[in-house]
């Protein structure tokens, strides 16, 4: 072995504790959040199908009219909403083609989507930063859900009411 | 029931893979940048422009990954930061706003809607909440 070899064996040794350790810290922060999400979404798929979820649907169909949408948008909403923006648009092609949803529905929903999806992914991943317990989890979870969410209905609105004031 | 049960269960391991595999190596590369002093210098740089957010310098990187990757990364860079929960919150109010910009546009564009309005938009509402929280939610610094 020359000199010089040993040095770099120390240097290589280092590098390599370093990045196991990091990989490590990255593994426990994923397993955190997957702890929390993966009841989230096994909950998510037991109770979409219950019946109250149905007549909380056909509840809010036709007053999606004030969002400017009409019925069918209730389950690319409830799908972009909860799963995400991706699943949203991927029900709302076939929907579109079945029922001839028009294009100013489509960004509606569109509009509606960007402002909030995804709710609990999204949300939990930042509510997990830095918080000293369930309790600020949640709150931190509710306050971004719940900001977005006034965030989406009131532009939806107020863009249908800008379009209705500017053709009337 | 199991249809149902089976279907979550998929879908949460899916999702808990992307998760691990975005979250690991940006642990891994953030890590060696910090070693590096490259984390500090562009935190250095960015200082100036996330000041108005009230937040970190190297808070940008962060955001600069939430807008063009995900937010598996983005919240993985912050992480580390050491962060308020105020400051959190302001940017998982920015970032749910605005992300992954590059994929969901092309998306948004498949669906037929007019994406670059939905683009501009979001970027735009994304810096004004960004503005506005960090007004509520953080103490302004000294």
């Amino acid at each position: 072995m020359t000199a010089g070899a040993a040095p770099v064996a120390v240097a290589i040794e280092l590098l390599i504790r370093e990045i196991f350790g990091a990989a490590l810290a990255g593994a426990w922060f994923s397993l955190k959040i997957a702890a929390i999400l993966v009841p989230a979404v096994v909950l998510y798929e037991l109770l979409a199908p219950r019946p109250i979820f149905k007549r909380w649907g056909a509840w809010l169909g036709p007053r999606l009219s004030w969002l400017g949408m009409s019925p069918p948008c209730t389950l690319p909403l409830a799908a972009g909403l909860f799963l995400g923006l991706t699943y949203g648009a991927g029900i709302i092609i076939p929907i579109s083609e079945e029922r001839g949803l028009d294009a100013e529905e489509i960004q509606s929903v569109g509009l509606f989507l960007v402002n909030c999806h995804a709710v609990i992914e999204d949300t939990l991943l930042f509510a997990l930063i830095g918080a000293r317990g369930p309790g600020e989890i949640v709150a931190r979870m509710a306050l971004l859900a719940g900001l977005r969410l006034a965030l989406a209905i009131g532009v939806t609105a107020g863009r249908v009411r800008l379009r209705a004031s500017r053709t009337a | 029931m199991r249809e149902e049960l089976r279907r979550g269960l998929r879908r949460a391991g899916h999702t808990c893979r992307v998760l691990f595999r975005m979250t690991v190596p940006t642990f891994i590369v953030m890590d060696l940048l910090r070693r590096l002093g490259v984390i500090a210098a562009v935190g250095a740089a960015c200082a100036p422009a996330m000041a108005l957010f009230r937040l970190p310098g190297e808070a940008a990187i962060a955001v600069l990954l939430g807008y063009l990757v995900n937010l598996y990364t983005a919240t993985a860079a912050l992480g580390s930061l050491g962060l308020s929960g105020g400051q959190v919150t302001t940017l998982g109010l920015m970032l749910g706003l605005a992300h992954t910009l590059v994929v969901e546009t092309i998306v948004l564009r498949e669906v037929r809607a007019r994406f670059w309005r939905l683009l501009l938009y979001r970027l735009g509402m994304s810096i004004l909440a960004g503005l506005v929280a960090s007004r509520i939610f953080i103490a302004a610094g000294p």
